[in-house]
């Protein structure tokens, strides 16, 4: 049995459905990511699990048990969860211990305990020297890292994170995602980790879960999103890619600009249907001598380019623009004629 | 359903699959209690005005509003002195918002105190002073200015005759500017000094880059602020009674007043006030709509973090300014009430004039002291303990948005600032002086004329504290295993207590100087001191009436103080 | 011959005891003990504000055990509480006093006022009191003119009325309303019955400072505010000479409003015994002697003296008050005056 289900689960602002009918399993320890654009109702399917949102349709089950469906829900503070916040949500009232044996306190654990265990957690987070400061005091860094001390320390079921590095100056992100991902490692606690930033995604998700528009647009391991995307959609936002239009042919021949090119896989939309394929910038080739020949090449024209030291990004013309990876030894000017090849195995159909 | 009282102390709920909803009976009742506090007195006053003594439908008391002189001239004399008291405001607030908030002026933070002053000083206590200081014989003023010209009164045209139509909207200014001044004020913060120093760059001098960049940007403020002050010109009772009255100059609050005289024309009184309504909320509409969704801002000391305009030698005038309409409002009146406390003839020097008389008689002999003095802190604490709960509950349920028709909450909290102060006493009077409750004669009707009269204010001051606390820290709270109760004590309460005391504060002063409502409402045993004060000067009797004032302000300053003592200074 | 039975004789006596106090006209032991059971006395009364406190500590230091609430207002306004308070069904006042004798009319008429007589009373002269002994004159002065004697010379000063009109008084003079007070009121009367309503069309042309109270224009000429005052009560004005104020007054050629100040007990008073101490108090020649040494007034008790320096009433043409004639036209003589002069 998985340990957080999530079942037709649906909420609706307005008569507009926030969240449409989505379905997910998580398992035990998983680190599962919630992905997607504003507005895609990531951030309200965290807050139905947690219990601060009622659903309209559906249900949210954690070890079998109903805690959320249209007839009731249980409230948050009975559901053993922790919750991470953009806004750090850190009691300005109260000191930084304080904070941190907040949950204890709820809990009713007695005061000696609570102290050893508040003790021991701001240890793990190195926290100690601040912990009679106030949040005032200290930087967001700082305070979010409090926050994150605040949730381990109650030793919830289930942690929830929304977008909890956005507040952050970029540097500290990087110290912050580390720190997420040890505490992980060591408590081994479930956590859904909601973010609009896929590069956040790919490094700390077991797996990802795509979402756009209130529906669920694909779930995989960060790899399987990041290669074999099911949708257009999650190969722009998974970054990297270029979505080029195509009528299918036959089989797995598809045309673009009167030419044909083979796809190594995916879905495809029928023979005379208007479909696309995906395929990533570097796994497309800037041929710049159109003598060269090869099956699976488009002609192209150069439109410009951009040095980025390690790799020169190229917007190519194929009658559609193309964004082609090329290395930084090759550069050709605006309006240079050149052969763009693709690689059949590196192409994916999509019909959606 | 849970009362209220219970869901502070946090008693556990019991277990089960849905959580008891206490918040939907909860705000049932706050609903209901707002709505009869609101709509109940404009019903009747609705009511009265179109029926006849025997309680036959008429349209006849409107016609009279229609055709009678004597009513239409009060009313053409209310809008005109309003638009005046407006005008000046705007005129003087504009440069003295602009002189704190954009240049290096010095002494601001006390210059921003002596306004708050202005603000807090009752306006009928202000014509009083002004009646010794401009009285246009005896007054302190003239008596000064003649001497200095070796004028003789009564020949020569006094410097200043306070007991005119100028005279009042003379003294209405002094106590309305506070209001545009911080609307001014606060939005001109609020612009970044880029946009100055981008003129500057083009070479313009700081007095044209406040003319052509600064002033467009604030006169959304300025209009707004317009507005206040020709709204509460309009409802104010003291300075037109005091100022104007003798003058054979009536306004709509007198003339209301008036007829209230017995035998009372209720009908005519219902159908004089009404027309007020339609008007002050036409205002209200322009006010939102030219300043969007802000309302009320409150003054705080927002300092530097940008460049101010350096003003030389300019200083000077500006400080001279403000001395000017400071001294005005707060030197010369309070200085006049104090030495006509102390004095036996308040026209004459003060060599063999000094006694202690006034204040024994006040004290010692005069039998309603007393009891006013009690009346009016029975009230005062009342509407503002109440009053602060009943906002803070409104406010939370509407802010967190957490029950359907939240809304309309929020509205009938607001609605009151439409309604003038004796158009409430008229509905109030009209209410509780029939069966089944009658309150008239009671500190019970006062009260509810105070608590419904500050709603408004209170709600801003709080709605503004709620606001600045992030919903997600009482979410964060009972994600950690608080219920919704333990949240509002833990997390919610600590975090708005500067708040609630600023309402506190606010209510209490609003109530303990009101006047135009309070004239129409109470009888010999539920006099306040406003009211007693104003019975004084019917009989001329200024020696009581300073002593009064000066223990009024005294009380009401001393109450800021004490309890700013005790805001919260912990980092937040 | 018939005994009257001991347990009837018992009950007569037990029913007289009870009832007696409050029936009683004179201060007898039983009727203080009452009073002081009771505790509290209100009184309602127009006189000058430091003279109903005067005599407020004087009946305190009296009956210490009795309070007594004085609620002081123009006697206008406290006919317009008093009435009020009543259509309310609040029964507050005890013990009233105004300077408008049509009011006391207007009370009887409406069966409000209780039947009593203190023990002075029975010496005052007949027109002094009310017949079945519903009210009695508790003080009485003059409506005067006035003027500022440091603003104006003796040669220059007004001697009547008509001297008024004069257009070298424009600007300067100041006047009490009879909306507000009663022995305006009865002034106003008394002039529009001998000089007509002509006269006071042409002296709403002079400009006049319009006060409410008779007791305000005595203040306001002693301060310089005003030169001369229409009308105001002679009682501030003996209160303003007595404090050594530049002022002086006229008893006007035409004649002089003469003012009789009533007071009387309410049916209804919540303090019924209290009441009646109070009331027999107030008629004392104690008190009658404090309201004219302190007071200024004049007193219609034949054993009160006067202090040198008043003009004997005998010495002046008085226009005598008229509260029956005056009753019937009281609002239109308020209408009048207001559409004249304003509120």
């Amino acid at each position: 049995m998985a340990h957080l289900e999530l079942e037709n689960l649906t909420k609706r602002f307005s008569g507009v459905a926030s969240v449409d009918a989505i379905n997910l399993s998580v398992e035990h320890a998983e680190f599962i990511c919630l992905l997607g654009p504003s507005g895609c109702g990531k951030t309200t399917t965290l807050r139905m699990i947690a219990g601060l949102i009622e659903p309209d349709a559906g249900e949210v089950r954690v070890g079998g048990k109903v805690l959320s469906s249209p007839r009731g829900v249980i409230p948050p503070e009975r559901r053993n969860m922790g919750m991470i916040f953009q806004s750090y949500a850190v009691w300005p009232h109260m000191t930084v211990g304080q904070n941190v044996a907040y949950g204890l306190k709820m809990r009713k654990v007695p005061p000696a305990e609570r102290h050893k265990r508040t003790e021991a957690v701001l240890r793990a987070t190195r926290l100690t020297q601040l912990a009679d400061r106030y949040p005032a005091e200290l930087s967001g860094g700082q305070q979010q890292r409090v926050a994150l001390a605040r949730a381990v320390t109650s030793q919830p079921d289930i942690l929830l994170l929304d977008e909890p590095l956005s507040n952050l100056d970029a540097n500290l992100r990087g110290d912050l995602r580390l720190e997420i991902r040890r505490l992980h490692e060591e408590f081994r606690t479930t956590s859904i980790y909601v973010t609009h930033d896929q590069v956040e995604a790919m490094a700390m998700a077991d797996r990802i879960v795509v979402m756009n528009l209130g529906r669920i647009e694909q779930i995989g391991t960060p790899q399987e999103v990041y290669d074999r995307p099911r949708s257009k959609f999650v190969a722009r936002f998974l970054g990297g890619s270029n979505v080029i239009d195509a009528v299918h042919l036959s089989g797995k021949a598809v045309e673009v600009a009167g030419r044909a090119l083979e796809i190594g896989e995916g879905e495809f939309a029928g023979p005379g249907k208007p479909m696309s394929f995906c395929v990533k910038t570097h796994d497309l080739e800037l041929v710049p001598d159109l003598q060269a020949g090869g099956n699976n090449t488009l002609n192209a024209i150069v439109r410009g380019q951009t040095y980025l030291g390690s790799h020169r990004d190229y917007v190519v013309d194929i009658g559609q623009e193309v964004l082609v990876a090329a290395p930084a030894s090759l550069d050709l000017p605006r309006g240079s004629k050149v052969l763009i090849r693709f690689r059949a195995d590196r192409c994916r159909g999509l019909i959606q | 359903m849970r009362p209220a009282a219970d869901a502070i102390e946090g008693t556990p709920e019991r277990s089960s699959a849905r959580s008891i909803d206490w918040t939907a009976p909860f705000s049932i009742v706050m609903a209901l209690l707002l709505a009869s506090l609101v709509l109940l007195p404009m019903f009747w006053l609705a009511l009265t005005s179109l029926r006849d003594d025997s309680g036959r439908f008429t349209l006849e008391h409107y016609r009279q509003l229609v055709v009678d002189p004597a009513f239409l001239k009060p009313l053409a004399n209310t809008l005109w002195t309003s638009c005046a008291v407006g005008a000046l405001c705007v005129i003087a607030a504009a440069p003295m918002s602009w002189l704190v908030s954009r240049t290096d002026l010095p002494g601001k933070r006390l210059l921003r105190v002596l306004i708050l002053a202005s603000f807090v000083t009752p306006p009928f206590l202000g014509a009083f002073a002004w009646v010794l200081l401009g009285g246009p014989n005896a007054g302190l003023l003239n008596q000064w200015y003649y001497g200095l010209f070796g004028l003789k009164p009564f020949e020569a045209a006094p410097l200043l005759n306070i007991f005119s139509a100028s005279g009042m909207v003379f003294v209405i200014f002094l106590y309305t500017f506070p209001y545009v001044f911080t609307f001014v004020a606060n939005s001109l913060d609020l612009i970044p000094s880029e946009l100055e120093e981008a003129s500057a760059i083009l070479g313009a001098s700081p007095f044209r880059t406040a003319l052509h960049i600064t002033l467009p940007l604030g006169l959304p403020a300025l209009l707004a602020g317009f507005l206040v002050a020709f709204l509460q010109s309009m409802t104010l009772f003291g300075p037109p009674a005091i100022l104007a009255m003798p003058a054979g100059i009536d306004v709509i609050t007198t003339k209301i007043w008036s007829l209230f005289q017995f035998p009372p024309r209720l009908g005519l009184a219902a159908a004089a006030s009404l027309p007020l309504l339609p008007i002050t909320v036409a205002l209200l509409r322009a006010q939102t709509l030219i300043l969007g969704r802000r309302g009320y801002a409150v003054i705080s000391g927002k300092s530097g973090g940008r460049q101010l305009i350096r003003l030389g030698a300019w200083k000077v005038p500006a400080l001279a300014l403000f001395a000017l309409v400071l001294g005005c409002s707060i030197a010369l009146p309070y200085g006049v009430l104090l030495r006509t406390s102390f004095v036996k003839n308040w026209s004459r020097p003060l060599a063999d004039n000094l006694t202690l008389e006034h204040w024994r008689f006040v004290f010692l002999e005069f039998s309603q002291t007393k009891l006013a003095l009690q009346n009016t802190f029975v009230l005062g604490i009342a509407a503002a303990t109440a009053g602060t709960i009943l906002v803070t509950a409104v406010g939370y349920l509407s802010l967190r948005k957490i029950v359907w028709g939240h809304r309309s909450l929020a509205f009938l909290a607001n609605a009151p600032v439409a309604i003038p102060g004796i158009v409430l006493a008229v509905g109030l009077f009209l209410s509780y002086t029939r069966p089944p409750l009658v309150l008239y004669g009671t500190l019970w009707i006062i009260f509810f004329a105070y608590l419904t009269k500050e709603l408004p204010v209170g709600y801003q001051q709080i709605s503004a504290s709620l606001k600045a606390v992030h919903p997600e820290l009482e979410d964060a709270s009972r994600i950690f295993g608080a219920t919704r109760l333990r949240a509002l004590f833990d997390i919610t309460a600590p975090l708005i207590r500067n708040g609630v005391i600023a309402t506190w504060i606010f209510i209490f002063i609003g109530s303990i100087r009101e006047l135009s409502a309070t004239i129409l409402l109470f009888t010999a045993r539920t006099k306040t001191i406003s009211v007693t004060m104003f019975d004084l000067r019917e009989s001329n009797d200024w020696g009581p009436i300073a002593v009064l004032s000066t223990t009024m302000l005294l009380i009401t300053f001393g109450m800021v103080a004490v309890i700013y003592r005790f805001t919260d200074r912990r980092p937040t | 011959m018939r005994l009257i039975p001991l347990n009837a004789l018992c009950t007569f006596w037990w029913v007289a005891a009870i009832a007696l106090p409050v029936a009683a006209q004179e201060t007898t032991p039983e009727l203080v003990a009452a009073a002081v059971k009771e505790g509290r006395v209100v009184w309602y009364s127009a006189v000058d504000v430091k003279v109903a406190e005067a005599v407020a500590k004087t009946f305190r230091a009296s009956y210490p055990k009795i309070q007594i609430d004085v609620e002081r207002a123009g006697s206008e306004r406290v006919f317009q509480r008093i009435n009020q308070e009543y259509q309310s069904g609040i029964k507050n006042v005890d013990v009233v006093n105004s300077s408008d004798a049509s009011h006391f009319l207007f009370w009887k008429q409406q069966k409000w006022l209780a039947p009593h007589t203190p023990p002075d009373v029975k010496r005052f002269g007949a027109r002094y009191k009310d017949p079945e002994g519903y009210f009695a004159t508790w003080r009485a002065t003059l409506n005067v003119i006035a003027y500022n004697t440091n603003l104006v010379s003796p040669k220059d000063a007004p001697t009547g009325y008509l001297d008024l009109l004069d257009p070298k008084w424009k600007g300067k003079l100041v006047k009490s309303h009879p909306g507000y007070s009663g022995t305006s009121l009865t002034g106003t009367y008394a002039l529009t019955k001998a000089l007509g309503w002509e006269y006071f069309e042409k002296l709403s042309k002079q400009a006049v400072q319009q006060l409410q109270s008779t007791t305000a224009p005595p203040k306001s000429i002693a301060s310089g505010e005003r030169v001369v005052m229409v009308d105001g009560n002679e009682y501030n004005m003996f209160m303003e000479i007595d404090a050594k104020s530049p002022v002086k007054i006229v008893y006007a050629k035409e004649g002089t409003p003469f003012v009789t100040s009533p007071g009387a007990i309410f049916a209804a008073a919540p303090h019924p015994n209290a009441a009646r101490v109070l009331q027999n108090f107030l008629f004392t020649v104690k008190v009658q002697q404090l309201l004219v040494n302190e007071g200024g007034l004049r007193s219609v008790h034949p054993d009160v003296n006067y202090p040198p320096g008043r003009t004997p009433l005998a010495e002046i043409k008085l226009l005598p008050d008229d509260p029956e004639g005056m009753l019937p036209l009281i609002a239109d003589i308020k209408k009048r005056y207001t559409a004249i002069f304003g509120n």
